[in-house]
């Protein structure tokens, strides 16, 4: 634990913003600790029944019917909607059309479901989709990604499973791995992990007058819902109402798995013509959501002896799942980042997506990288044992900086902390002593030290597919208060908070007067997902746009009550200055109201264009952000047991909105690397999870924690909201390497698999023993 | 068969008919309307579901009904009838919660700790609340909050000087 009293690094003075890079307590914090923040799964409506899905259970299989009868003829079961029962398309595939809500002729995997089941209550649901009869002939399968490459494996869908293919090409590699002195080459290989969000999937779909429907859920991505609801319903969008209740936990998982769940309710509603609850039980949720993509990563990296990289070809193979989902999105973003955060004049990367009959992969903080990470990063440290370079000099002498060109061929012209992440990390985690003395460990406990250097390009990108702008609809009342709407989400990481800091300095405002809502889609025009670090960087342009609107129309009306020039307001903390006086924001607003003055503004702000060619050349995002970590930890040589005993976290966020929110941002992203490095693997058997619960699915708890400090570096971007930009994915990205690397300081032993478990360290080193 | 049973629930006593196989989660949340305990597993593995039965925390996913016939259950509703605790205050104050899903579980595992243990060490926090998973925060402003909590009641239950702060990090 580490004190952060004075930590603030850019202490406000008159000059900064009020509100803006100060510890503003979360607006959200005593609801949530009094037990008043209302979940969906807390949310009644009259009338309203409860649903449940039916899985045949069987990872791939012809369909040959579903009889509901069974279930039908159970007092209390009110209805039974199937693929038949859809009255619009049977369709909600995120970017391909390749995934129905409920399959017709065909099952993929094991979480696919082929009826709703609607009674009384939750428990006579779930007892009811049980006695639904549902014939299959199962189909041959495929469960390994690299099997499914292989032309003679069974085909999830017609026409192969290799369904895409990312390239990255820059320079000549024949050329650069000639001029290397050194090159290595390893192959490592990562499993699905699972976001364990507290709050499991769920949704109250409620039927409307005049053939509406309003659905309420937890998720990140209320328009996709709306999409996909819509979709199905064969409703025009305008029908279709999506309010995002309170979430409980996100990291991706809520990104377009809660599409299915909505849509699936939504139709019972529709078929009952009454409100439908439907909530995943924790092992539905492991079986229906998405995961982190299992991959396997080829990586090759030539060096010249004074450390300059030359030359880099990767080959990714990501596993799927049963549909495509996101992965055209999270594989472009593992294809353009997969060389790591270096300036590199010759690269071929090939990064594949392939189906088999798992869970579907997606979001999960990160968004594709960390598993690329893994390889690049472990690469970088055995290079840099190779050359006889330190670690972190060899990332120095690589790294990114402003002038540099990424593997995209992308100049970088500002906002590039990297090369003080590294420094910061290296000093402030005293690593060039650590380095050394740990290496003098001899007795059983021997304590390693290590690192891990990323960049993420923030928000979409040019392969993002999906609408990169956000809206923001700000109404001050007559008594000054504001309320404010946004299309981005507050699902935990603080959304809400900053909106209101960056709305009061933008207004002018109070905050105390500023309230922000969760997301209504009719109150705000699609303003695209919550994900990829995006949402306070475009909710929050956004909000400044629609601030800087009403500022002009009401600072006229302020300078009318001051007898100064309109040039010559200025809003700031609560009051309106100009001409030498000052009145109130409240008095301008009611002012406003007394003139017949619109006092409601539209924000709307649009990422700048990003390209990438078919050789994956182009400026793939607009700006990114840099992290570095090093890990400490304590290997028990005799057990295996890894301690993770220390992290230190430099970021460049561009700018420090909240820091105590930012750094519990870190602190959760720290211990999810944790989970990913030393703990988590969700494990499948012919399409079955065999770890399908918090007893068998091992995420970190209190007892795990490490000392963290987090150290940030302020590289401001100039479109950014007063600097900033985001911060979402990169505290999950580059711990669980660090772990790694850490681990191998300590054992001397290489890992090439994450997790890193104690079992893997003890083994490897017996087998050193016996050698 | 339905059995009649008497809850005293946040100080208040409530008669009500129960299936033997239903659990105190589900009567506390379906039948008497209390919404903070929450479900995460009902299976005992997340403790999002925690409530305090005669002072000790259990999860009420693993009781059934009956088994609570005549005791005493407190939720966070119970809790903070006049403003927020002084432990809820330090978890206002210290940002602890992000989804808050956890939040209602560890408020009341917390409050446990401190009842039977006013000035807790950082081992014995992080003990107490290691059977409730947060996935968002890292833990690290949760246990600092009860923390906080501790040293002050040690501050002020002591006479002379406060104690120095012990250095955690």
């Amino acid at each position: 634990m580490t004190d952060r009293t004075d930590k603030s690094p850019c202490a406000p003075d008159a000059s900064s913003p009020p509100h803006v890079g100060r510890s503003v307590t979360r607006v959200d914090a005593e609801d949530k600790v009094r037990g008043t923040a209302r979940y969906v799964d807390d949310l009644t409506f009259p009338n309203m029944l409860h649903a449940a899905l039916v899985f045949p259970g069987v990872a791939h299989a012809h369909l040959k019917g579903v009889d509901p009868s069974p279930a039908l003829a159970i007092p209390g079961v009110h209805a039974v909607a199937v693929a038949a029962d859809i009255p619009g398309e049977n369709q909600i595939g995120c970017v391909d059309k390749d995934q129905p809500l409920m399959p017709e002729d065909r099952i993929r995997y094991t979480g696919d479901a082929v009826a709703v089941v609607v009674a009384d209550t939750p428990t006579l649901a779930r007892e009811a989709a049980l006695a639904v009869r549902v014939d299959t002939a199962e189909l041959p399968a495929v469960f390994d990604a690299e099997e499914a490459m292989r032309p003679d494996a069974p085909s999830v869908h017609d026409g192969g499973n290799t369904f895409l293919h990312f390239r990255v090409r820059k320079g000549d590699i024949a050329k650069g791995f000639e001029e290397a002195d050194t090159v290595v080459e390893r192959v490592f290989h990562t499993y699905h992990q699972e976001h364990s969000y507290l709050e499991p999937l769920g949704t109250i779909a409620v039927p409307e007058e005049g053939g509406s429907i309003t659905i309420y859920g937890t998720m990140q991505c209320p328009y996709y819902v709306q999409k996909a609801v819509a979709t199905v319903l064969g409703l025009p969008l305008s029908r279709v109402r999506v309010r995002q209740t309170v979430t409980g936990g996100g990291f991706g998982g809520k990104e377009d798995a809660p599409n299915e769940i909505c849509a699936c309710a939504a139709l019972a509603a529709w078929k009952t013509g009454r409100p439908v609850k439907l909530i995943h039980t924790r092992e539905e949720d492991f079986y229906r959501s998405s995961k982190r993509h299992p991959m396997s990563v080829s990586f090759k990296l030539g060096a010249k002896a004074n450390g300059r990289f030359t030359a880099v070809e990767i080959r990714v193979v990501a596993d799927a799942g049963a549909y495509s989902t996101l992965s055209p999105v999270v594989i472009f973003r593992a294809a353009a980042h997969a060389t790591g955060p270096y300036e590199i004049p010759n690269v071929k990367t090939d990064a594949y997506g392939v189906y088999t009959n798992r869970q579907t992969t997606g979001a999960f903080r990160g968004f594709g990288q960390p598993q690329t990470i893994f390889a690049n990063e472990s690469v970088v440290d055995e290079m840099a044992e190779r050359l006889g370079i330190d670690p972190v000099e060899l990332r120095l002498k690589n790294c990114l900086a402003v002038g540099k060109r990424t593997a995209t061929g992308q100049l970088l012209t500002e906002s590039v902390g990297l090369p003080e992440t590294i420094e910061k990390a290296r000093d402030v985690s005293d690593w060039e002593k650590k380095r050394v003395s740990y290496a003098g460990d001899n007795g059983r406990i021997r304590r390693g030290i290590g690192i891990g250097s990323i960049y993420y390009g923030v928000s979409l990108g040019a392969k993002g597919l999906l609408l990169d702008a956000s809206g923001a609809h700000l109404n001050v009342y007559r008594d000054g208060s504001v309320r404010i709407a946004v299309g981005g989400t507050e699902m935990g990481q603080g959304l809400l908070t900053v909106l209101c800091q960056i709305a009061a300095d933008s207004l002018g405002a109070p905050i105390e007067s500023i309230h922000v809502d969760h997301v209504d889609t009719s109150v705000v025009p699609d303003s695209g997902p919550s994900v990829a670090s995006r949402t306070t960087l475009m909710s929050g342009n956004a909000v400044i746009d629609a601030a800087t609107k009403l500022k002009a129309t009401m600072g006229k009306v302020a300078a009318d009550m001051l007898g100064a020039s309109p040039d010559a307001i200025e809003f700031r903390g609560g009051f309106v200055r100009g001409g030498g006086g000052s009145v109130t924001f409240a008095d301008v607003a009611n002012e406003c109201w007394l003139r017949n003055v619109n006092t409601a503004a539209e924000g709307w702000y649009a990422a700048p264009e990003s390209t990438f060619d078919e050789n994956g050349q182009g400026n793939a995002y607009a700006v990114y952000s840099y992290a570095t970590h090093v890990a400490e930890v304590e290997v028990d040589t005799e057990s295996g047991e890894i301690r993770l005993i220390r992290v230190t976290a430099a970021h460049d966020v561009g700018r420090i909105l909240n820091p105590v929110t930012l750094e519990g941002q870190i602190e959760g992203g720290v211990l999810q690397c944790a989970g990913m490095g030393l703990y988590e693997r969700m494990k499948t058997s012919s399409g079955d999870i065999t770890t399908p619960d918090f007893s068998t699915y091992i995420i970190p708890t209190a007892m795990d924690v490490p000392e963290i400090e987090s150290v940030f570096i302020e590289a401001r971007y100039s479109k950014g909201p007063f600097g900033a930009k985001g911060i979402g994915e990169t505290p999950a990205m580059p711990g669980a390497v660090a772990i790694a690397n850490a681990v191998t300081h300590a054992t001397g032993i290489r890992f090439y698999e994450l997790p890193v478990t104690a079992e893997a360290v003890r083994l490897a080193l017996s087998e050193r023993r016996d050698q | 068969m339905k059995r009649s049973i008497t809850l005293n629930v946040n100080g208040e006593g409530r008669s009500i008919d129960v299936e033997p196989n239903e659990t105190l989660l589900e009567v506390l949340r379906e039948r008497l309307g209390i919404k903070s305990p929450k479900i995460g597993c009902e299976r005992g593995d997340c403790g999002s579901c925690t409530v305090l039965l005669d002072g000790r925390s259990m999860r009420s996913c693993l009781i059934l009904a009956v088994e609570a016939d005549g005791h005493d259950i407190v939720t966070i509703e119970g809790l903070s009838k006049d403003g927020p605790t002084e432990l809820q205050q330090a978890f206002i104050d210290n940002n602890s919660f992000q989804c808050g899903f956890c939040a209602p579980g560890i408020v009341l595992a917390a409050t446990e700790l401190l009842a039977r243990n006013p000035s807790p060490t950082e081992d014995e926090v992080k003990e107490a609340i290691s059977g409730n998973l947060c996935r968002c925060t890292g833990y690290d402003p949760i246990v600092k909050a009860v923390l906080d909590v501790g040293s002050g009641r040690a501050r002020r239950q002591r006479s002379g000087p406060p104690p120095r702060e012990e250095s955690t990090g």
